[in-house]
């Protein structure tokens, strides 16, 4: 209870209860780290999913064949089973033992062949919406090249030069190019910004447990006492909640160490991205102070702390667009701290966005720490004051 | 407490647990709370209108009628920018998510018989974004595409329709099955569930038990785990029939309608949480070390249930582990049966694995959790 250096008293205190309880420990150090690598191992895979589909072929000639052969020879794609009738697909579809069916009507090869234009149909399992995705882009380009080439013979048989033909079949096409992100590289386009939605929520965990324990425990008044001046009681809780910092800090380094090593070496805006998610942790750290003192309860705290970051992914934009979500859940997304480092770290690291755009994110989450943490102050005095509300469960 | 009957056990963890709001909070409003704030992003299900740029190098008739085909396509809101410097600033600043360029000669190109390319960009960063993107820009291609092409063979000699057909001598029909509108709230929601009902219940129960053990009442005989798993399974079954009965039914997600088997999936899926919540609560031993420990776990369960990231894509060692977590099993079984309306036959590996873990865990809790008398 020292007004003489109490930053320093705080984090000693702090650091000693660390040292004693080995579940805290982890919380802000081991089990972050660990599952930095986690994610990072988990969308490690780089090889093409080979989703199984299933075809249905009634018509049994040479096209219908060459069909299923190019299906699965699409890297995304594995042709697991033939089916011989619409009974038997459609079980397969709905037992989920394939994603997709193509089906192949008889006569195809002969329509085609006579001019009266063929038709197959892709029956795609739609629940299963990112699996679904993916079939219907790659089958829809088989079905492009097999009939780019069906229309290049007709021409030739109709006389047409080959070159010309070919440079005919579709006489405007679009190059799709995904721009920034390098086609089917999961580690950055997902690894990374889950990344640090998992940092979000284990530093706001630690906010809130650093303040919240001491509640619960009663100890409150063994740390500081109410008559100590505002500027002491800042200095206090600042290093009480420095151990975290510094900790997830260290952790959110290594995470952005990992990205670097998946070939992004602009040093400006590694930095920039290292910068914003260190400023993201302080602000999550000081939301959870500020969720604990305001609740008076550990357990309350922990509660709204999940409230406000487990869902933070969901309302990030990165699944569903910002753009396309009703005006309600825009305004709570955009409230939300991870939303914007998200944003940031998308602009910088994957659209190679130059720094300076860095600069509005970075500037508001310092804004929004000072104001945090100025409110935290009165809220850290009347706790003091009350101690008939400490130890609440 | 340790010589308590089952029925006994039954009452008095129910009046405990009403009494209790940090567990209520937990177990019942949570659950209901998140069944509406989680799929509130997701509200308008589909991507529409996106904003995207087109450079035109070319300001031709060919190059005007793209721009109108693109501008009427309902999945792009288009404006027209001039240099791709332009379109990539206005990437960067978030005003477009991708853009087009109509080189200088496309016209002339195509009245010479070579093939026009037009390249488009769709910021690859955003799925969902980047695919309305560039099916938005392909589509307007495609039709101005076809449409040259249909004027080439009509002047080869062919009929109108003849020529409609030589455009694209083979079509491709896609039908969507089972979320049939392809809205992204009915496909995520339905499977994310399982996971909140999962969070939900293993944090609440196991705040409980930590709370028992703070007590020095955690070590009871078999009867009386089993009245205490009882009475938080009534509890569960309550808030699942309420996903199940009232919430997807209001949201209007796809409705495959297995009822029997949905049901006896909820049968199996409330005692295994409630026995792998009381285990964690048991090695916790501190109230609420559950909600500490345990918030950051759903995001990596969520990516390792193989519904929204497919399971193909990931590591080889993790593809045995994931079936550890119940969720996973429970989130193919309750989307098989739910939505799809398979047969139990069907899902039968699903709820092997979730009775499995259930009973593995019942007979841990029963050893872990045992009275020292016995």
């Amino acid at each position: 209870m020292c007004s003489k250096q109490p930053f320093l008293y705080s984090c000693q205190r702090e650091w000693h209860w660390l040292l004693s309880s080995r579940w805290d420990r982890s919380m802000i150090f081991w089990l972050p780290l660990a599952s930095v690598f986690f994610i990072w191992w988990l969308f490690a895979a780089q090889l093409p999913f080979q989703l199984p589909v299933g075809v249905w072929d009634e018509d049994h000639s040479s096209l219908s064949r060459q069909i299923s052969r190019y299906l699965d020879a699409t890297p995304g794609l594995k042709v697991a089973r033939q089916y011989a009738d619409a009974h038997e697909a459609e079980a397969a579809l709905q037992a989920g033992e394939v994603y997709a069916v193509i089906y192949l009507p008889r006569n195809l090869n002969s329509d085609v062949k006579s001019g009266r234009g063929g038709h197959m149909v892709l029956n795609v399992n739609a629940q299963f919406g990112t699996h679904s995705g993916l079939i219907q882009r790659d089958v829809t380009t088989v079905v492009g090249t097999v009939s780019a080439g069906i229309q290049m013979q007709m021409r030739v048989t109709r006389g047409q030069p080959v070159q010309q033909a070919q440079a005919s079949f579709s006489p405007l096409q679009a190059q799709n190019t995904a721009l920034f992100n390098v086609a089917g590289d999961y580690q950055i386009f997902l690894g990374s910004v889950v990344i640090p939605a998992l940092l979000h929520i284990f530093a706001m965990t630690a906010g809130v447990y650093s303040v919240g324990r001491e509640l619960r425990d009663k100890t409150l008044g063994q740390w500081l006492n109410s008559t100590l001046s505002w500027r002491v009681r800042a200095l206090a809780l600042m290093g009480k909640l420095m151990p975290s910092i510094l900790s997830l800090s260290l952790v959110s380094a290594v995470s952005v160490w990992l990205i670097a090593q998946q070939g992004s070496n602009n040093l400006a805006a590694l930095c920039s991205v290292l910068f914003s998610l260190c400023l993201l942790v302080v602000l999550s750290i000081v939301l959870g102070a500020l969720m604990a003192l305001l609740t008076l309860s550990l357990r309350m705290a922990l509660s709204g702390a999940g409230f406000i970051t487990s869902p933070a992914f969901a309302y990030s934009g990165i699944g569903f667009p910002l753009l396309a979500m009703s005006s309600g859940a825009y305004t709570w997304a955009m409230l939300l701290p991870y939303t914007h480092h998200a944003r940031l770290q998308v602009q910088l690291l994957q659209m190679h966005a130059s720094v300076h755009f860095a600069w509005p994110t970075l500037l508001g989450f310092s804004g929004a720490i000072l104001l945090l943490f100025l409110l935290t102050i009165p809220l850290l005095q009347r706790a003091l004051q009350s101690p008939e509300k400490w130890g609440a469960r | 407490m340790p010589n308590m009957s089952f029925w006994a056990t039954f009452q008095a963890t129910l009046h405990a647990v009403l009494k209790d709001q940090g567990v209520v909070l937990l177990v019942v409003i949570a659950p209901i709370i998140y069944g509406f704030f989680y799929p509130w992003p997701y509200a308008k299900e589909q991507v529409l209108q996106v904003p995207a740029a087109i450079v035109d190098y070319d300001q031709s008739d060919l190059s005007r009628q793209v721009f109108r085909f693109a501008a009427a396509n309902p999945k792009i809101s288009v404006r027209a920018l001039p240099s791709e410097r332009a379109a990539k600033e206005a990437l960067w600043r978030g005003q477009i998510e991708g853009y087009m360029v109509l080189p200088a000669g496309l016209k002339r190109d195509v009245l010479h018989h070579k093939a026009g390319h037009v390249a488009v960009a769709g910021n690859g960063s955003y799925l969902l974004l980047n695919k309305s993107v560039l099916y938005g820009f392909a589509e307007a291609v495609g039709t101005v595409s076809a449409g040259i092409a249909i004027k080439q063979f009509s002047a080869q000699g062919m009929s109108a329709e003849q020529a409609l057909i030589a455009a694209q001598p083979l079509k491709l029909h896609t039908k969507a099955y089972y979320n049939i509108s392809e809205g992204y709230a009915s496909y995520v929601v339905p499977a994310v569930a399982l996971l909140i009902l999962q969070q939900t219940l293993l944090i609440g129960v196991a705040l409980f038990v930590g709370t028992l053990v703070e007590q020095q009442q955690s070590q009871v005989r078999p009867s009386a785990w089993c009245g205490r798993i009882l009475a938080f399974c009534c509890l569960a079954w309550l808030v699942m029939g309420f996903y199940f009965g009232w919430l997807f039914t209001w949201q209007d997600f796809a409705k495959g309608g297995n009822t029997l088997g949905t049901l006896l999936l909820i049968v199996l899926y409330a005692p295994t949480l409630v026995v792998w919540g009381a285990l964690l609560g048991l090695w916790f031993k501190v109230r609420e070390r559950a909600l500490q420990v345990m918030l950051f776990s759903s995001l990596p369960m969520y990516f390792l249930s193989g519904f929204s990231w497919p399971s193909e894509g990931l590591p080889s060692q993790l593809q045995a582990v994931r079936w550890l977590i119940p969720s996973t099993a429970a989130i193919q079984a309750s989307v098989r049966l739910d939505q799809m309306g398979a047969s139990v036959s069907v899902v039968a590996p699903y709820l092997l694995n979730i009775a499995l873990l259930g009973g593995v865990g019942f007979v841990l809790l029963l050893l872990v959790g045992r009275h020292s008398a016995d």
